[in-house]
C-alpha cells in the first residue's frame, strides 16, 4: 500500500478519535486542534476549488476571446475593494448585482416549484376507491387547512376556529416529530459510518491504539489541571 | 438521585451502549432481512428504464460530515450508471465534491474496467459548479460556462458535444447534503420536464416525500437504509448493507431511551418533583 496512503488514514484515525474527546464533556486541546486542522483543510482545499473554477470558467475562455465572461470578473474584482476604508462602498455594486441575479434566477421558478404546485397537490380527491389513499387525502386535505387556520391571527380563535386550530397545532407536532425522526436517523448514519471507518480491518489497531492513547492522556491532564494549559488561544 | 447525577452517570453509559451496539454487528453481522422500500424500486426503476445513449448528470452535492451517510448511495448509484449503456457528467455545487466524485468513481474503478467504460466518451468529471446561477447557466447553454473539465483538460470531442442545454439532458441525480436538488427541479424540471432522482441525508426524507408527491422528482432514496436498498437491489453490495444491522439495532435503541426518558418524566411529575 502506498505510504502516503497510510499516513493518511492514520491522521483520519487520529482525527476522527480526537473530535470524539468532546465526549469527555472537558474542554480539552485534543478537540480544539482538532476542530482547527479541519478548518484550516477545508479553507485551503476551498480556496483551490475556488480559484480553479474562476481560471476554468472565467479567464481559460477570455483568453480564448470569449467576452461573456469579462463583465463577470469585473465585478469579481470590485469585490475586493472591500478591504480598501476609502473604496469599500464599491464593492456593494457587485454584491448589489449577484444579490438581485440571485432572486431573479430564483424567483422565477420557486413561484411554480415551491407554491403553485405545492397548492396543486393539495387539490385532491377525499374517495379514491382505495380506502389507505382516500384516508392519506383526507389526512393531507385536513391538517394543511387546519395548519393555516392556526396561524391566522386576524380573528379571535373561539368556538370552531379554536378547535380546527388546535387539530393544526397537532399537526405541527406531527410534522416536528416526522422530521425528529428523520434527523435522529441521520445523526446515527454519520455515526455509523465514522465507526464503520474506525473498525475497518485496516484501522482497527490504530483506532484501538489511538482510543487508548488520548485516554490516558485525558485522564492525566485532567488530574494535573493542565487541560486548559494546552488549549490554543 | 438527583437530575445532575442521572446525567452524569447515564451519559457515559448510553455513549459506549451505543458505540457497542453499532460496533458489534459490524464487526459480527446479524443479518437482519432488508425490505425493499417502493421509493427505491421507483429509482432505480427509472436508472434501468433509460435507453441507450442517454445522458445523465450526477450531481455530488455532499460535505466532509455528510459522506460516511451518502456513500452507500453514491458508490452504488454510480456502479449502477456504469453497468447502464449511458453517458453521465458529474458535477458538484460544493467546493469539496469533486474530491468525492474522485474517490467515488476510485471506488468503482473495477467496473469501470469490466464495462470498457471510456473517461471523454462515457463520463466526463465537469467539476464545481458554482451555485445556483450555474446550474441556471448550463441549463440554458451548457457550453458557455463549462468549455474544460475538472481537470483543465477541453471537452471538445468528448459526448458533450452532443449536449447544448437542459433538453439535451435526460435524467438528472442529485446526491444531497444541502438541498442541492432544488436549483435542478427549478431550472431542468420546470424549464424541461427532465426527470429527477435524489438521494438525502436521514434528515432530508420528509422534504423528498414531498417533492415525490408533488411530482417534481420520480424517486429518492434516504439515508444508510436507501443506500443499504439501492445497494441490494441493484447487486451491489457494499458499506450500506454492512451497516443496515447496526443501524436497525441502534435504531431500536434510541426508541428504548425515549421511553424510558419519558417514563422517568413522567413518574417524577407524578412524584411531584418537576
Amino acid at each position: 500500500m502506498d505510504v502516503l496512503v497510510v499516513i493518511a488514514s492514520i491522521l483520519a484515525v487520529i482525527s476522527t478519535l480526537t473530535y470524539y474527546t468532546t465526549l469527555s464533556g472537558w474542554p480539552n486541546p485534543f478537540y480544539s486542534y482538532a476542530e482547527y486542522a479541519y478548518l484550516g483543510s477545508v479553507m485551503g482545499w476551498s480556496t483551490v476549488i475556488a480559484l480553479n473554477y474562476i481560471i476554468d470558467r472565467g479567464v481559460t475562455p477570455l483568453t480564448q476571446g470569449a467576452l461573456t465572461p469579462l463583465g463577470g470578473l469585473i465585478l469579481g474584482i470590485l469585490m475586493w475593494t472591500r478591504f480598501s476604508k476609502k473604496y469599500g462602498y464599491i464593492a456593494r455594486i457587485p454584491i448589489s448585482i449577484s444579490v438581485g441575479i440571485g432572486l431573479g434566477l430564483t424567483l422565477r421558478t420557486v413561484i411554480f416549484s415551491d407554491f403553485i404546485q405545492q397548492i396543486q397537490r393539495t387539490i385532491m380527491p377525499v374517495w379514491t376507491g382505495e380506502p389507505i389513499n382516500s384516508f392519506n387525502n383526507l389526512v393531507t386535505i385536513v391538517s394543511m387547512i387546519a395548519t393555516m387556520l392556526f396561524f391566522f391571527f386576524s380573528i379571535e380563535r373561539k368556538g370552531p376556529l379554536k378547535g380546527i386550530a388546535e387539530i393544526g397545532e397537532y399537526s405541527i407536532f406531527i410534522a416536528f416529530g416526522t422530521y425528529f425522526a428523520a434527523n435522529f436517523m441521520g445523526r446515527f448514519g454519520l455515526l455509523i459510518g465514522r465507526i464503520n471507518f474506525l473498525l475497518a480491518p485496516d484501522k482497527m489497531i490504530t483506532s484501538l491504539t489511538v482510543s487508548i492513547i488520548l485516554l490516558i492522556l485525558l485522564i492525566l491532564m485532567k488530574k494535573t489541571n493542565t487541560l486548559e494549559k494546552f488549549m490554543p488561544e | 438521585m438527583s437530575e445532575e447525577r442521572i446525567n452524569t452517570v447515564a451519559r457515559p453509559i448510553i455513549y459506549l451502549a451505543t458505540f457497542l451496539l453499532i460496533g458489534i454487528p459490524l464487526i459480527y453481522p446479524v443479518g437482519l432481512p432488508i425490505k425493499v422500500s417502493q421509493s427505491t424500486i421507483d429509482f432505480y426503476n427509472q436508472i434501468e428504464s433509460m435507453p441507450e445513449g442517454s445522458v445523465v448528470i450526477m450531481n455530488f452535492n455532499v460535505e466532509t460530515f455528510g459522506w460516511d451517510e451518502l456513500e452507500s448511495q453514491l458508490v452504488s448509484i454510480t456502479k449502477h450508471l456504469i453497468s447502464r449503456p449511458v453517458k453521465v457528467i458529474y458535477v458538484s455545487d460544493m467546493a469539496l465534491g469533486p474530491a468525492f466524485i474522485e474517490k467515488t468513481l476510485k471506488m468503482a474503478s473495477p467496473q469501470i474496467e469490466k464495462h470498457n467504460k471510456e473517461y471523454g466518451q462515457d463520463y466526463v468529471i465537469a467539476g464545481y459548479l458554482a451555485g445556483e446561477s450555474a446550474v441556471a447557466a448550463i441549463a440554458s447553454d451548457f457550453h458557455k460556462l463549462i468549455s474544460v473539465d475538472y481537470y483543465g483538460h477541453s471537452i471538445e470531442g468528448t459526448f458533450l458535444d452532443d449536449v447544448k442545454d437542459g433538453s439535451d439532458i435526460d435524467l438528472v441525480i442529485s446526491v444531497d447534503c444541502f438541498g442541492g436538488t432544488s436549483p435542478y427541479i427549478r431550472h431542468f424540471y420546470l424549464s424541461f420536464g427532465t426527470p429527477i432522482l435524489t438521494g438525502t441525508l436521514g434528515g432530508g426524507v420528509p422534504s423528498a416525500i414531498n417533492n415525490v408527491q408533488v411530482g417534481q422528482i420520480k424517486s429518492y432514496l434516504g439515508g444508510i437504509p436507501g443506500g443499504a436498498e439501492f445497494e441490494y437491489l441493484s447487486g451491489f453490495p457494499g458499506v450500506g448493507i454492512t451497516s443496515s444491522d447496526a443501524m436497525t439495532i441502534v435504531h431500536l435503541m434510541g426508541i428504548a431511551l425515549i421511553i424510558l426518558g419519558n417514563i422517568v418524566l413522567l413518574s417524577r411529575k407524578i412524584g411531584g418533583r418537576v
